[in-house]
């Protein structure tokens, strides 16, 4: 493995071999929550840019609630809290 | 069998404490450096908060022993040729990591944010507007408050630097880990300065307002055992 990649592997995702599928959810989801809060962010400066309609507001909003949902239920199925999803990284620390 | 790994070292000492829950623990030698570790007989019981401590008490005797660099409790490796994987590779990088450690402990000063002040943005609900808008208003307003208190954690952390007069190398912050918590930082004492330090900190973080401050250690240098 190079020293790169190394660097920037997460510090937290357990490797056991036995419990490989909770580690591979953890990062899985991980990205997908550090997504979903980029996102989040992003609507919430076009929302205060005023660049979205009361509408567009409101269905971004639903969207965000929904996914913000999905991802704790996925996580709950792993038995990962929310806080378990904002793993290590490296050089960079914690995803948020 | 696993081996549950302890730390990195440059030579096995003479007199090793014992491993966790009393067996004997295993020096594996991996070119010009080694690993202590505690083999795992096949059906150990998980590992616990007692573990986690034993685990502690392991890393600490060992420091007080010879330079090492503690490893993150729970690292699990199915045997001595995985082991040496955690090496191999980054010798050059866990040498200096291990002359910089030698010797120093460190001191551990955590800032605490008042009752009244976590996530000050929590909760807040808008009138009007759908859940949608809801969401995202309160949404809003808890990023506000979670800016803010990270741009007060950042200033923490170098006023902390300053009075303290340590080496920037020597400290290593946390911002805002937990809801409760503002900066959690951790300084690296001079060899045989770790308690006149500790003093020092306590002295300087009690006069910090707006939080409430826990100075703790000298512990092994469980922070600095990466290069910087």
């Amino acid at each position: 493995m190079s020293s790169t990649l190394r660097d920037v592997l997460p510090e937290k995702i357990d490797v056991d071999p036995d419990r490989v599928a909770e580690g591979l959810a953890q990062l899985v989801l991980s990205l997908v929550e550090l997504l979903r809060q980029l996102l989040e962010r992003q609507a919430i400066r076009r929302m205060e840019g005023g660049d979205l309609s009361d509408e567009e507001v409101e269905r971004m909003g639903v969207a965000l609630m929904r996914l913000e949902e999905k991802v704790g239920e996925l996580a709950g199925q792993f038995g990962l809290t929310r806080e378990q999803l904002n793993i290590g990284l490296k050089p960079l620390g914690k995803l948020w | 069998m696993k081996l549950l790994v302890h730390a990195i070292a440059r030579r096995p000492c003479a007199e090793p404490p014992a491993g966790l829950r009393g067996s004997t623990l295993e020096w594996i030698a991996a070119g010009e450096l080694g690993i202590w570790a505690t083999p795992l007989p096949e059906g150990t019981a998980e590992l616990d908060r007692d573990d986690a401590l034993d685990h502690h008490r392991i890393v600490e005797a060992l420091a007080d022993r010879e330079a090492c660099l503690p490893v993150r409790f729970a690292t699990r490796v199915p045997d001595a040729t995985r082991a040496a994987v955690l090496i191999v590779g980054r010798e050059a990088e866990l040498s200096s990591a291990l002359v910089r450690v030698a010797g120093r402990r460190e001191i551990a000063v955590t800032l605490v944010w008042p009752e009244a002040a976590v996530i000050p943005g929590r909760g807040h609900r808008v009138q009007g507007g759908g859940p949608g808008t809801a969401y995202l208003a309160a949404r809003q307003h808890e990023h506000a408050a979670d800016d803010a208190r990270r741009k007060t954690a950042e200033d923490l952390a170098r006023r902390l630097e300053t009075d303290l007069a340590v080496e920037q190398a020597d400290v290593w912050h946390v911002m805002c880990p937990s809801d409760r918590i503002a900066l959690s930082s951790s300084i690296l004492a001079r060899a045989g300065e770790d308690e006149s330090l500790k003093a020092r900190a306590i002295e300087i973080v009690s006069g910090y307002e707006g939080v409430r401050a826990v100075v703790s250690g000298p512990w092994p240098p469980y922070s600095f055992v990466g290069a910087r």
